[in-house]
């Protein structure tokens, strides 16, 4: 198991679900509507996603989330576009039920998720970390 | 055959590695002097939101200008605790444990302090101790953390 997790994380690209997950991003990235109709559905899906899996990664999926918000609203743009499809990219991975290890599957359904949640972060700390300190000093 | 049978066996030597390691990792900022001061003030702050206001303006302008290193994975815990000392001052979100706030205060009065353990101007090492006073104050707290993280995104 843990081996098979390893190999994900090393190809997170080769993760069919997740390549989609990054082509519909693309869309969703110029389509505040799209954006808003995302963040809606992480509304109502985040209190029964278990944080388990995530482990320490919850803390920046919930700044995703966040930060999504704030930039449908206009609020926040301080965001480069690689980063934005990156970032939405993970949030319709996570939300999705049918990616690569069916969420349903109890304790296996969301490892996969947290594979490429952490490579997400990987690629977009800087830009999360950013934005979190943004949250606590303009607003 | 016997001697086979005196080998310590690899899971007993694991638990106490671990029980080991555990003793002698020094954790002195926990028992440092500038970290009961943080406790001992976070007692007086948590009733008075002008005094958790000062703190939270205090911590997050800090918090824009140290370096996150040391920090790692803690420092979106440590941007949390501001957003929730915040959402707290103004009323907004209540919800959280009497002992959990204060453990929260603590790791931000420790944190604003510049003269704790480790002075905070000492290049690469300043924020170390400040570090392990936040995992401590997120261990006990993780789970106040999370849902008050799941409050901002359903709250909206």
């Amino acid at each position: 198991m843990k081996a098979k997790r390893l190999a994900l994380a090393r190809n997170p690209k080769r993760n069919r679900a997740f390549v989609d997950a990054l082509a519909r991003a693309r869309a969703y990235a110029r389509d505040p509507k799209a954006l808003r109709a995302l963040f809606q559905e992480a509304m109502r899906k985040t209190s029964s996603i278990p944080k388990a899996p995530f482990k320490d990664l919850w803390g920046y999926f919930q700044a995703m989330l966040r930060l999504i918000h704030a930039y449908y609203r206009g609020e926040y743009r301080a965001i480069s576009m690689t980063n934005l499809v990156m970032i939405i990219g993970a949030i319709i991975y996570v939300l999705n039920p049918w990616d690569l290890i069916p969420d349903w599957i109890p304790t296996l359904g969301f490892l996969d998720d947290a594979t490429i949640l952490a490579f997400a972060v990987q690629k977009t700390r800087e830009a999360l970390d950013d934005f979190t300190s943004w949250e606590t000093t303009a607003r | 055959m016997t001697k086979t049978k005196t080998k310590p066996r690899p899971r007993k030597a694991a638990a106490s590695k671990k029980v080991e390691r555990r003793v002698s990792q020094p954790k002195a900022a926990l028992r440092s002097e500038a970290f009961a001061r943080a406790l001992a003030e976070a007692k007086s702050h948590a009733n008075n939101p002008e005094r958790l206001r000062a703190l939270f303006e205090e911590a997050a302008r800090k918090a824009a200008a140290v370096p996150r290193e040391p920090f790692e994975d803690s420092w979106p815990y440590l941007q949390t605790m501001l957003r929730l000392i915040r959402a707290y001052f103004r009323g907004e979100y209540r919800n959280v444990s009497q002992e959990g706030l204060l453990w929260i205060i603590t790791a931000m009065n420790y944190f604003v302090d510049p003269f704790d353990l480790i002075p905070d101007e000492v290049p690469f090492l300043g924020f170390v101790d400040d570090a392990t006073v936040m995992a401590f104050a997120i261990g006990r707290t993780r789970q106040a953390l999370d849902d008050f993280m799941t409050w901002e995104t359903t709250a909206f």
